[in-house]
């Protein structure tokens, strides 16, 4: 057992999981440094949870490995585990234990020295705004209150990677500006993982930006590229269905994202201007793909993910009349 | 790590109604059974004084410390029922399987307070007994030793239904799986108490105890099976969280 010298904090190489038959995660691969804010984006159901379970150590994958700060998931379970703190969608509390009681309980668990607990509990009662409350029995809470706690007994040992597992979910607007802040504060040394279903969320506490959709890595990359003028991002449309290979090395192009098999997101340098467009239409014909549309997309995080709805509400609406 | 996961489930006991209306529950039934116990052998002693009536102990044990053990069969996973079932159910069990605790810790905390739990029933009940003491003299050993075979059948109760507990997320399920695992269990010695099925019965056993005999072989039945049923447990639990194996 030792620790790595690599600076990634986080690990995660060719995680799947399966339930059955059933694929929640593909060969997924994720890499996160100290100082990153990650945001992981997906529809419901499109298995942010699993991952983040996965991820967290609460639930072992069909196969891959997980490293965190330089750990191995599968044989320093207990020193990598030091290092995570993870916020369940559900909070995962004792309707009948005070705020302080299940605190100093997720500090014992998290092996803190028994000196050094009531100081750690105090430092999460008062970084998750929970004076006040602190010696209120939970069930008598509000569901915001709970989500503080939640993320309370994930930060209690001060975690080098944070999981939250949609933090949002059940709180006002001023819950959500308090809770935001929080997440920002993150330290030099620490990251953070944070799952949403809303994009708003996600542009304005991260970084960077997962997308994931039916256990599937659609998109990865810092959120400075949105706002990066020297890119522009293209939605080509496509009459046939393509592999990702088939657009791997479009010219001049930097990234592809597949929302489906005939809808892609290309991004190439912007200063190539409309002869980009003309050589990916090229290339698309030299490789049999004919190219149907191919629109300026300023927002591709937005239009990855109004696609994603729309693909979502075909799949549910084909469904119902076949049923 | 065993200790603080044990007093957190003895904190949760304390705080759970179910778990004092059970308690409370139990003890109206041990005392009932006391009392009908000790008002039977006065009868026998005042309408019979010439029959070969047993001494008080041995009557004690046949008429109230071994129906405690069927009372107890189907006590035990109604009291241990939530045990990871319902921590499953409710997204708990994700605080302990995403800390830095072995399965094994969360399986024998969780089993040494249910113990606890039920041997402070128990210890109420040999309380009640104890009372005679005050009054008539009693075999001591012989109760001991029917105690030691009770509180043996209830850990092995309370393996039964924590391995049930970790095989389901629905605590009636596991409770009623239990129970009915256990009495098969029971039901399965001949009255004889020969065979093979007897052999496995704990029913034989405890009655060894209850009679006063006290046999090593009885003990180290309820201890291993005891043991590989928590380790059966320890691993269908930690299989939800157990990481494939990386070779370097």
């Amino acid at each position: 057992m030792s620790a790595d010298t690599t600076p990634g904090l986080l690990r995660a190489a060719d995680i799947h999981v399966s339930y059955g038959k059933f694929d929640a995660i593909n060969n997924f691969d994720l890499s996160l440094h100290a100082g990153d804010t990650l945001g992981l984006l997906g529809l419901n159901g499109a298995g942010k949870s699993t991952l983040l379970r996965v991820l967290a150590g609460a639930m072992a994958p069909s196969r891959g490995r997980i490293s965190v700060n330089g750990f191995e998931l599968c044989n320093d379970a207990r020193e990598a585990r030091q290092c995570i703190g993870y916020a369940p969608d559900k909070p995962p509390v004792y309707p009948e234990f005070t705020v302080t009681e299940y605190l100093t309980l997720a500090a014992k668990l998290r092996r803190i020295a028994k000196a050094n607990t009531s100081q750690a509990v105090a430092a999460a009662i008062d970084r998750c705004n929970l004076g006040g409350v602190e010696n209120r029995v939970i069930g008598n809470l509000s569901h915001g209150y709970q989500q503080r706690i939640n993320l309370a007994q994930a930060l209690v040992h001060e975690p080098k990677l944070l999981i939250l597992d949609e933090p949002a979910n059940g709180l006002d607007p001023a819950q959500l500006l308090e809770m935001r802040a929080l997440v920002k504060q993150v330290q030099t040394d620490q990251a953070t993982i944070f799952s949403s279903h809303l994009l708003a969320e996600v542009q304005q506490v991260c970084n960077r930006v997962v997308v994931v959709n039916e256990g599937d890595k659609l998109l990865d990359m810092p959120l400075s590229e949105l706002r990066d003028e020297s890119r522009s991002t293209y939605e080509l449309i496509l009459q046939g269905k393509a592999q990702s290979q088939d657009l791997q090395d479009l010219p001049g192009v930097l990234r592809i994202c597949s929302v489906d098999s005939q809808h892609w997101l290309v991004t190439t340098k912007a200063e190539n201007g409309t002869a980009t467009v003309d050589q990916i239409g090229e290339a698309l014909l030299q490789r049999g793909l004919q190219l149907l549309e191919i629109n300026p997309v300023r927002n591709h995080l937005e239009k990855l993910f109004s696609q994603l709805k729309i693909n979502a509400g075909n799949t549910a609406m084909a469904a119902g009349e076949a049923s | 790590m065993i200790g603080v996961i044990a007093s957190h489930e003895l904190q949760l006991y304390r705080r759970s109604a179910f778990a004092w209306v059970a308690a409370a529950a139990l003890q109206l039934v041990l005392g009932w059974l006391f009392l009908s116990a000790t008002e039977q052998y006065t009868l026998l002693q005042n309408t019979a004084a010439h029959t070969s009536a047993s001494g008080l102990t041995s009557h004690l044990v046949v008429h109230f410390i071994a129906p405690a053990s069927i009372v107890m069969m189907l006590a035990t996973p109604l009291l241990c029922m939530n045990l990871i079932a319902l921590e499953k159910q409710t997204g708990r069990y994700d605080l302990f399987a995403s800390a830095p605790v072995e399965v094994r810790e969360i399986v024998l905390g969780k089993f040494i307070a249910a113990m606890v739990f039920q041997l402070i029933i128990l210890l109420l009940s040999a309380a009640l007994v104890s009372s005679l003491l005050l009054f008539v003299p009693l075999d001591i050993g012989h109760l001991i030793s029917a105690y030691v075979g009770l509180a043996l059948f209830v850990a092995l109760a309370t393996s039964v239904t924590l391995l049930f507990s970790s095989l389901t997320k629905i605590p009636a399920l596991a409770a009623f799986l239990s129970f009915t695992c256990l009495l098969l269990a029971w039901m399965a010695a001949t009255a004889d108490g020969t065979g093979m099925l007897s052999s496995l019965s704990p029913s034989v056993r405890v009655q060894r105890f209850m009679q006063g005999i006290f046999h090593t072989g009885d003990l180290m039945y309820f201890i291993c099976l005891s043991a590989v049923l928590l380790v059966l447990c320890s691993w269908r639990t930690g299989a939800v969280n157990h990481y494939p194996e990386v070779k370097p």
